[in-house]
């Protein structure tokens, strides 16, 4: 019996057709990531160590030079600097800023929907509409943030204000999903173990250091793994609010690749400056992951 | 008993933050709703005016006469709807292949497509303008979306719920003469229902916000989807900020529908992607 269904299975496995079944199946969803993802990579890749022309065709061959060019380029420099100092405040205070918020709403209130609702809310908001209104917002003349706050504050127009402001409306985009993402993660937790903590005389400090951010950890992780890479490759509010000005303050590694190819027509540096933007954020990753290793708990 | 009125006090108290930081963070939407509705004198005043004196129209009539927005709109859901069509079905016939067939390879396939998730898009997007205007796509319906019609991470959430049911059920159907692409279409599709929703919903909004992109490849006002049409709205008068600001609410509206009604779908396509599997 079991012979002849091997038998069976072996003629259903000929099949030419039963063979390449599987591999149909996968060929628009491989053929798309070769073409749009692996493809233009690789080319990004080679094509970055040569010299091009104005419709970006690469002519000569120049190794690291378009590497050495831009790290020459001071613009290029402060877009480096601008994209660290941009992830490594609107990361870490967006995600404690969540997290926060998504302990206060852990328990189910009366008013639960309503402010649950409220803290989600900024990720219906699309990033132009959000740069629209936070550019009026922030207006140092006709704004409304400098009449409540009684200040008078430059923000996109000032050289020391413009990032602190792209900071602020990066934090603002961020944490609604950051939000939603923790508080199903806080509400997760097992009451037993929070009940078992309780008795052990632990306060509420304890608990948060104790029993929640072990039991979240998976998703802190992936929250941080995601939110340094995205933020790496940060570029849409600049673009729609600075254009990487006053005096390059807000101009970011993507922002630069994005002028050098569309502004100035040197491909050669664009590419370059993509390579380096994508290394960074490769390596965002891959430190995430180590911190994984390190403070993660699965159960 | 006195432990019971300290909790509920502190309950209380709770709830009552909770809401106000809530209203701070909503206020910027409220304030770009109240702008909309102000008269430019009392948008220029200083200080500034916080609530608008009566209900002023006419910001939204000169944004709906001096800009496409009705085009806009109808260009983005076009774009959204066909993107996250295209999307569901490239992921689930991929999903379809990993969790119900072995064949050689498969593991490095599956490690191939997962990998498109280390290469952010933005770093590779000005070759592919290369290659998409090279192929004629410049302000074309196709250029816009052809980048978006697949996603790595619908292919493995879809693929997670396959794994749910059980193959015998393949096995069932194929000894009942039915073939595995008509199993695939006709049971698989059909039981997945809940999870092709969600990868919809979430395609649909991640597709209607998209910015960098539409924005390289369109240069003809017409072709502008939402995202790229209302930023060109940024009239440099200052007298424009009202109907810059109904434009806003106007676009916003479509996202923030869809937003509260399926609030939880949206909520689940995000989170599965997170579980470690």
């Amino acid at each position: 019996m079991k012979e002849t269904q091997a038998k069976v299975v072996q003629r259903r496995k000929r099949s030419p057709l039963k063979m390449i079944e599987p591999y149909l199946y996968l060929v628009p969803a491989l053929g798309l990531m070769l073409a749009f993802t692996y493809f233009p990579f690789a080319k990004t890749v080679v094509t970055s160590t040569f010299l091009t022309n104005a419709t970006g065709k690469a002519v000569e061959f120049v190794g690291m030079e378009n590497y050495v060019n831009i790290f020459k380029d001071p613009a290029f420099v402060q877009s480096i600097k601008n994209t660290f100092i941009y992830t490594f405040t609107q990361v870490p205070i967006t995600i404690a800023l969540a997290l926060v918020l998504a302990l206060a709403a852990g328990t189910k209130r009366k008013a639960s929907g309503l402010y649950e609702l409220m803290f989600s809310f900024p990720m219906a908001v699309s990033m132009s509409v959000a740069a629209l209104i936070f550019k009026l917002l922030l207006n140092p003349q006709i704004g409304a943030l400098n009449h409540i706050l009684g200040i008078d504050c430059l923000w996109f127009n000032g050289d020391k204000t413009a990032m602190p402001a792209i900071i602020l409306l990066g934090i603002w985009l961020g944490l609604g999903m950051d939000f939603l993402f923790l508080l199903s993660a806080v509400r997760g937790v097992s009451d037993d173990l929070l009940e078992a903590a309780r008795i052990d005389g632990a306060n509420f400090w304890d608990q948060v250091k104790n029993v929640y951010i072990p039991m979240i950890s998976p998703t802190l992780f992936y929250l941080i793994c995601t939110n340094l890479a995205a933020s790496m490759m940060m570029s849409g509010q600049v673009i729609v609010l600075t254009k990487g000005g006053p005096n390059n303050a807000t101009s970011t590694i993507i922002y630069y690749m994005y002028k050098k190819a569309f502004e100035i027509y040197n491909y050669g540096s664009s590419y370059a400056a993509a390579i380096i933007g994508f290394i960074f954020a490769f390596i965002m990753i891959l430190l995430s992951f180590r911190f994984e290793k390190k403070g993660v708990h699965y159960n | 008993m006195k432990n019971k009125t300290k909790h509920q006090i502190v309950s209380v108290a709770l709830q009552t933050a909770c809401i106000i930081f809530g209203l701070v963070l909503v206020s910027p939407v409220i304030y770009c709703i109240f702008l909309s509705f102000m008269k430019p004198t009392e948008i220029l005043s200083t200080p500034p005016t916080l609530f608008p004196g009566s209900l002023y129209l006419e910001n939204y009539l000169t944004a709906l006469k001096m800009t496409k927005i009705p085009r806009f709109i109808v260009n983005s859901l076009f774009v959204s709807l066909v993107c996250s069509l295209m999307r569901v079905l490239t992921a689930s016939l991929a999903a379809y292949a990993f969790a119900f067939y072995n064949f050689r390879g498969k593991n490095f396939l599956f490690f191939l497509v997962l990998g498109t998730m280390l290469i952010p898009g933005d770093s590779t997007i000005v070759t592919n303008y290369m290659t998409v205007s090279g192929m004629g796509l410049v302000n074309n319906y196709l250029g816009i979306m052809i980048l978006y019609f697949v996603s790595a991470a619908n292919i493995f959430l879809i693929r997670q719920y396959f794994l749910t049911i059980s193959k015998e059920l393949k096995e069932a159907a194929e000894i009942d003469g039915c073939s595995s692409f008509k199993f695939f279409t006709t049971i698989l599709v059909p039981v997945s229902k809940p999870i092709i929703a969600t990868v919809i919903i979430s395609s649909f909004v991640s597709t209607w916000n998209m910015y960098l992109w539409p924005m390289l490849i369109t240069t003809r006002n017409e072709m502008r989807t939402v995202q790229v049409g209302i930023t060109m709205l940024n009239f440099s008068e200052e007298a424009a900020y009202g109907s810059t600001m109904a434009g806003a609410v106007m676009v916003l509206i479509p996202s923030l529908f869809v937003f509260i009604m399926s609030q939880k779908q949206i909520v689940k396509g995000m989170t599965a992607g997170s579980v470690k599997g």
